[in-house]
């Protein structure tokens, strides 16, 4: 994607096209000028509010949209009363060179909304492509969604939503900063406007929403999206770079003033939480765009965190301790959570001073489950849960340590959301770096996201900031709802040692729940602190044979894992420097 | 204080005062001559006097009912009293009262006396009254037995509490001084024995100095003494506590040893109930155990599902590509097909091509005339 999009070559679809007429193919523009369709019958509306837009801008972006692969498109242009002669004739031309393009010039200037809103009201075509003024299409970004709409239906499973990747163009000229994003999530789309560019809407949903609502501003596009996914029949995500969002310092989102912005999302949020039956409260938690969903918890169910443990010694800075002792006394002194137990599956070679001393830091909510046998965490756990009384499952290691005392109902309000089944937490280092954020399923390996990184990396675009979903969650401190565990048959017994939270995680969404990752639960883990990590072949077997094909791509993350390494080492680096600096 | 003690019942003057005042009984006691405790007691100071001062006569200044006077008589002295109070001295039995007179001490005694006392009587007298009646008695005599208390304020008839240096100094105006070889202590803690004497300062400073310097080796003595029983004490007392700390101690292990009964039992309780849930409880596991083997064999489908499918696509894939290789192919062969050189080369071997279609052609009639009784 580095060439301008008006000067990409001939495409494969373009020469089929070319082929079926038998007419020699010697330009994009003979192809332009031999495919002119019908215009009474667009399959694609592609509305555009207008204003003041830069000539060359306004060229390009009507070039990028009649070089589409796909010729079965109108492309709507709304002039929000630019009140500009020149690109008033300029688009008056471009229309009279292409019959596919419709030019409605308004009296005065009435606003994004209201624009795009006039826009839509003209819009003819099956499906409707949002397209920025000074913005860029693929030639084949038409095409594609057209097959993924297609797919879908074919396939029985028709879609109301498709959502491609994008990317920047640059004042150099040149393409950067790929936004490659997750597969469809609601989580993170309630912490993030990550739909972004392009997004296309089948119009007849639109329709039944009333298209964009007045006094959302600057956050229309998010209000829209949001009150579509709550009816939409499915969403589907394009991973494909099919958008060009041209950067230049006029562009509206390069200005510092976005306060009204934000507080439209906020709004939209809010009303979405409404409409949804949310009781909760939203909160900016970052300067770009970023919120979390504050849930009421009205009645909190009875929790069962359960600890596998045979009471060992480990170093924590530097100190010998009896981890689960450390353990059990975080939680109990910190969690404000009024409704849990603690069944603590012990070996039986844990010292009884152990659990004495655990009897009186926990005092009736400790339940003492005897294990007796070889080690094995999957065996442990499923006995913990099939000893526990609550219906929400808190798998934790005796190796943690609380930071965030409202951890259990940050998590438990996410549990409770019917199509989620597991819930995971943000660990530390002992360091403070980050141990956990999220598994990460990509080339066949099995990693955790964001690995090492200072605990703060937001992440390539704000991913870690944010409630969202992932892949997989480590057994570490994971919540899971009783019914879901059973359903999947809860931890594997032919996984005692490594990779039963992977397989754990794999089941779960294979059987169509969502799995979440929230970083407003902090712990500490002093991972490998009880026992060296060493896995076997037999493991590795075990875990392909099952997941071979699900450990290729990680549907949640995308990112290009060069860009994402560079990222994290230069935040990594600039950590250090600051602690330095702190030093003196 | 009763309404019968109230001094404010009746008195109009000193001397009724004094007359009520030795019927109160906070002086702790009946103050008549029938109590043998008193007659010892007066028995002793009259002992003590005459040993120490052999006194022909003697004149005891607020004598009230007249112990002393006649316990000194009682030892052979010419002795006299007086009292402001009329009923205290007529209350004395014949004999004795003869030798009392009723006596306001602002007033002078008539004639001399060998010793004067003057036992807790000041003190009851108004300051100016007080000092007339020191002159008086100094007037009387070279020798005077003086006790006054110095800090009992809580008695109210006590009008004119004074400090012992107090009186000293004012009989010092009238020449008498401190017997400081005298312990006059046999009559009270502040009780002082007062001469006249031509003392110098010097003289007076020794006299003094040696009474001061054995109390200061004294006290010295005794702060070391009490210093020392206390650190005895102590050392005393160390194993005592002691045992009290092993004793706390014990009693936090015994508390200790009764939690831990208590986790024991209710781990117990909790094993019991388990095995009641056994069955149960392996149930569960079975069920958990057959899901995942369940869902285990699903994706195992689920994965050779996918891998057959991308076999498929990439099947597809290599046909695409085959197909465009095979058309760039027949390119060539049209252009090549095309040149002159071509043409001319295939005529010249047409003979050898209808050679090898004959032989073509037959070979496949015969397989298919082979084959057909076997369809």
């Amino acid at each position: 994607m580095k060439t301008p999009a008006q000067t990409e070559p001939a495409v494969p679809g373009m020469a089929s096209a070319a082929t079926n007429s038998s007419v020699p193919v010697k330009s994009p523009l003979s192809a332009k000028l031999s495919v002119r369709p019908k215009p009474s019958a667009p399959v694609y509306s592609i509305i555009v509010p207008v204003f003041r837009t830069p000539g060359k801008f306004l060229a390009e972006m009507i070039d990028s949209v009649t070089a589409q692969t796909d010729p079965r498109f109108e492309l709507i242009l709304f002039d929000d009363g630019s009140d500009d002669a020149e690109l008033t004739a300029a688009m008056q031309a471009a229309a009279a060179r292409d019959s596919r393009l419709v030019v409605v010039a308004g009296t005065e200037n009435i606003g994004i909304v209201g624009a795009t809103q006039a826009a839509l009201a003209m819009a003819a075509g099956e499906y409707v492509a949002l397209l920025d003024h000074d913005d860029l299409l693929a030639p084949t970004a038409l095409q594609r969604v057209g097959d993924v709409f297609d797919a879908a239906a074919g396939a029985g499973r028709p879609i109301d939503i498709v959502y491609t990747d994008e990317d920047q163009l640059h004042p150099d000229g040149h393409f950067r900063v790929a936004f490659r994003k997750p597969d469809f999530s609601p989580e993170r789309l309630r912490g993030q406007m990550y739909f972004g560019h392009l997004t296309v809407y089948r119009r007849s949903l639109l329709a039944q929403l009333g298209g964009f609502r007045p006094g959302y501003d600057g956050s229309q596009d998010y209000d829209l999206a949001l009150r579509a996914i709550e009816v939409a029949a499915g969403v589907q995500h394009l991973p494909e770079v099919l958008y060009h969002w041209r950067i230049h310092p006029a562009s509206v989102s390069q200005r510092p003033d976005n306060a009204t912005v934000f507080d439209a999302a906020r709004r939209a949020l809010a009303d979405h939480l409404e409409r949804t039956g949310v009781a909760g409260a939203v909160e900016q938690v970052h300067p770009v765009g970023i919120y979390r969903i504050h849930r009421q918890l009205k009645s909190p169910p009875l929790v069962s965190i359960i600890i596998p443990t045979r009471g060992s010694r480990g170093l924590i800075r530097g100190v010998s301790r009896v981890m689960i002792v450390d353990a059990v006394r975080s939680v109990v002194e910190l969690s404000t959570y009024p409704n849990y137990e603690i069944v603590l599956v012990a070996d039986t070679a844990t010292p009884t001073a152990v659990l004495r001393d655990l009897k009186t830091i926990a005092g009736d909510r400790l339940r003492v489950i005897p294990f007796d046998g070889p080690f094995n965490f999957s065996a442990k756990m499923n006995l913990g849960a099939a000893r526990a009384q609550g219906d929400l499952l808190l798998l934790l290691n005796d190796d943690v340590e609380i930071v965030s005392p409202d951890w259990i109902e940050t998590m438990t309000a996410l549990a409770l959301i019917a199509d989620v089944g597991m819930v995971g937490a943000k660990l530390l280092f002992e360091d403070g770096t980050i141990q956990h954020l999220g598994h990460l399923y990509e080339g066949g390996e099995v990693t955790h996201v964001a690995g090492g990184a200072p605990a703060d990396w937001p992440g390539p675009v704000g991913d870690l900031l944010m409630e969202r979903e992932v892949s997989g969650v480590t057994a570490a401190c994971a919540l899971v709802r009783r019914d879901v565990f059973e359903e999947v048959g809860g931890l594997s017994p032919a996984l005692p040692i490594n990779f039963n939270d992977v397989d754990l995680s794999l089941k779960i969404t294979a059987s169509g729940y969502r799995i979440l990752i929230t970083p407003f639960a902090v712990l500490y883990h002093f991972e490998s602190k009880t026992r060296l990590r060493s896995v076997t072949a037999h493991e590795v077997g075990t875990l392909r044979r099952r997941w071979d094909h699900r450990l290729v791509l990680d549907p949640f993350w995308r990112h290009d894992p060069v860009e994402v390494a560079t990222a994290q080492a230069q935040a990594t680096a600039a950590a250090v420097v600051a602690r330095k600096l702190i030093a003196g | 204080m009763t309404d019968q003690d109230s001094l404010a019942a009746d008195p109009t003057d000193s001397a009724g005062v004094a007359d009520q005042y030795y019927q109160c009984s906070h002086l702790g006691r009946s103050y008549t001559h029938e109590d043998p405790q008193l007659k010892v007691l007066f028995g002793e100071i009259a002992d003590s006097l005459v040993s120490l001062f052999a006194p022909r006569t003697s004149y005891d200044a607020g004598c009230a009912n007249g112990f002393l006077v006649r316990a000194m008589a009682d030892r052979g002295v010419d002795a006299r009293g007086g009292d402001i109070s009329e009923r205290a001295v007529e209350s004395a039995p014949p004999g004795l009262v003869e030798r009392l007179e009723v006596k306001d001490l602002v007033e002078p005694l008539e004639g001399t006396y060998d010793l004067i006392s003057c036992i807790e009587v000041l003190e009851h007298m108004a300051a100016e009254d007080a000092q007339t009646a020191l002159r008086n008695l100094c007037a009387a005599t070279d020798l005077v037995v003086m006790s006054s208390a110095p800090d009992d304020f809580a008695d109210p008839t006590h009008i004119n509490v004074r400090p012992t240096a107090e009186w000293a100094k004012d009989f010092a105006r009238h020449g008498l001084f401190r017997r400081t070889d005298v312990d006059a202590r046999f009559i009270s803690p502040w009780a002082v024995v007062f001469q006249r004497s031509r003392s110098t300062t010097v003289e007076l400073v020794g006299a003094y100095e040696s009474l001061l310097a054995p109390l200061t080796r004294e006290v010295s003595a005794k702060r070391r003494a009490l210093l020392q029983t206390r650190r005895d004490l102590d050392e005393a007392l160390a194993p005592v506590n002691a045992a009290v700390g092993e004793v706390a101690g014990r009693l936090d292990e015994v508390i200790a040893e009764r939690d831990y009964l208590l986790v024991e039992r209710d781990l117990l309780q909790r094993q019991v109930e388990e095995l009641g849930n056994a069955d149960l409880v392996a149930e569960r596991m079975r069920r958990l155990a057959m899901a995942d083997e369940i869902i285990g064999l699903k994706a195992e489908i689920a994965q050779v599902r996918v891998h057959s499918e991308n076999s498929v696509v990439q099947a597809r894939r290599d046909a695409v590509q085959l197909q465009s290789d095979l058309t760039g192919a027949r390119g060539v062969v049209s252009e090549i097909t095309a040149s002159t050189t071509w043409q001319l080369g295939r005529f010249a071997m047409l003979p050898v091509r209808m050679v090898r279609f004959l032989q073509r052609s037959l070979g496949a009639v015969s397989r298919r005339a082979a084959g057909r009784p076997h369809r």
